[in-house]
């Protein structure tokens, strides 16, 4: 579920395991939070608090892009943790982070 | 992929060809140097070198078109077949057979003991030939290739070899692989045991539309560049797990440009997205993936260059003058009986044949180049 929108971005946020495990549930509610928000709505996850993360994990954060740009919008990964900042940096997935330079939000 | 499932098909078939190879050098040994026999041993050679390009088995079609290259002067008349070069030839013949078998096997006939044998072989028959079939080491030489009214399409892109030192490694996961309990990341990760990935493209084209994605079913794959020491055999054991459930290709470091385009066309996705994502990881350079796709493209020509039948002529109502579709009739019917008639190989099931034909096509193509005439001048007379 959407966290709070700030500044037309809505906040998500995962905490623990994004991997094959929770890959049902979490796609359910993102892809819920993503209908949810009003059209114009950018997307950002709060990744900090991801503990494990995988292939499946990977999937969902790409097919959320596909679904967030389909809007026009963009998505945007807060400061994930190590394990995340790894898969993305190895797969050059990495420009889905959200750097001071590229984010709407004032973190 | 289609080009899997009929590999076993090749093989059998390349194996079927190697004994009549084999039974047909034996009689040559024994002072029956037959044309015919010659021939029907140049044809097996030929259809093994053809078949091994349309399935990117380089190796096979570098070291088939040396031999064939010798079968041809003999067939000629042009060298002569001694009891020399028929011993060497039945070895050549065991080389091919080796290669065969690596792929049977699940490899490419790709190895380093076969190269250096390989290699080897074919240094005496450049050697034994007086020079006329040149050895790897002076086609390497002899760049930039001129292509020769013979040689085909392949040889022409061979002599041109990726500058890159890295190895390319492509891999797509079946879906699976996730609710099987294992994570291509780890795959990855362990690569760089063994070695560093300087370049790498996730492949996502397989991601479906959101209503049909499956959180738990595997889309990805990866293009990598690889940079280490380590040989095919410890690459390919960094996949053992997961070996039933992907598709991996392994191409060494400076592999023929012909090669990278053998794999782009052989993978599921789009061309033009494969050459981006082979020049985005730093295996190809923008040239050579140019020249790989002209390669490609001539090849699809030659596809492309099929006669229609006469009956296709006649109902798509091209305006031809009888007389010339009844001339050109004769000429195919003429081709198909003489095939009936005395077929070359007696084993050499319906596939095989049709492959036999795109081969002769592309090798009818390179002259057709020069021959715009062939084309353009004769079918059509509108009065």
């Amino acid at each position: 579920m959407i966290d709070s929108v700030q500044n037309s971005i809505g906040m998500l946020s995962v905490r623990g395991e994004l991997n094959i495990y929770r890959a049902h549930e979490l796609m359910q509610e993102f892809s819920a939070a993503i209908a949810e928000c009003p059209s114009g709505t950018a997307i950002a996850i709060d990744l900090s608090m991801v503990t494990e993360f995988d292939t499946a994990g990977l999937q969902i954060l790409l097919m959320m892009r596909r679904m967030v740009l389909a809007g026009g919008e963009r998505l945007e990964l807060l400061d994930p943790s190590d394990c995340v900042r790894d898969v993305l940096i190895l797969c050059g997935a990495d420009d889905l982070i959200a750097t001071p330079a590229n984010t709407g939000l004032q973190s | 992929m289609n080009v899997d499932a009929a590999l076993p098909t090749f093989v059998a078939e390349s194996r079927e060809l190697l004994r009549e190879m084999e039974t047909d050098l034996l009689a040559c040994e024994h002072g029956e140097a037959d044309p015919e026999v010659i021939n029907a041993i140049f044809r097996a050679a030929h259809t093994i070198k053809g078949s091994s390009g349309l399935f990117g088995l380089e190796a096979i079609v570098e070291f088939t078109h040396v031999v064939e290259g010798v079968l041809d002067h003999i067939r000629d008349r042009t060298l002569d077949l001694n009891r020399e070069l028929t011993a060497l030839l039945l070895e050549c013949r065991d080389h091919i057979q080796l290669l065969i078998d690596s792929v049977a096997a699940g490899g490419d006939g790709r190895a380093p003991l076969l190269d250096v044998a390989g290699a080897s072989l074919l240094e005496r028959l450049s050697v034994m030939s007086g020079g006329m079939v040149l050895s790897p080491a002076e086609v390497a030489q002899s760049e930039p290739p001129v292509p020769a009214a013979r040689s085909s399409c392949a040889k022409a892109s061979d002599a041109w070899r990726a500058a890159t030192d890295c190895w390319h490694i492509s891999v797509r996961f079946a879906a699976d692989v996730l609710r099987n309990g294992m994570d291509p990341l780890s795959f990855i990760r362990y690569l760089t045991t063994l070695g560093s990935i300087t370049g790498l493209q996730l492949v996502e084209e397989a991601l479906p539309p959101v209503e049909r994605f499956d959180p738990e079913a595997c889309y990805l794959g990866y293009e990598i560049a690889f940079r280490s020491g380590a040989d095919r055999q410890r690459i390919e054991a960094a996949f053992e797990f997961v070996r039933e459930d992907c598709e991996l290709h392994i191409l060494p470091p400076g592999s023929p440009v012909s090669e990278y385009a053998a794999l782009i066309r052989v993978l599921p996705e789009e061309d033009i997205l494969l050459g981006e994502l082979l020049v985005a990881c730093g295996t190809l350079t923008r040239r050579e993936l140019d020249h790989g796709i002209q390669a490609q493209e001539s090849l699809a020509a030659s596809q492309q260059f099929q006669l229609p039948a006469p009956a296709d002529v006649l109902e798509h109502g091209w305006h031809v003058q009888p007389a010339a579709v009844a001339a050109r009739a004769d000429t195919r019917s003429e081709d198909s009986v003489s095939k009936e008639a005395k077929p070359l190989h007696g084993s050499l099931r319906v596939d095989g044949e049709k492959l036999d034909q795109l081969i002769d096509l592309i090798g009818e193509l390179v002259t057709a180049g020069r021959q715009p005439a062939w084309r353009h001048g004769r079918p059509v007379s509108r009065s």
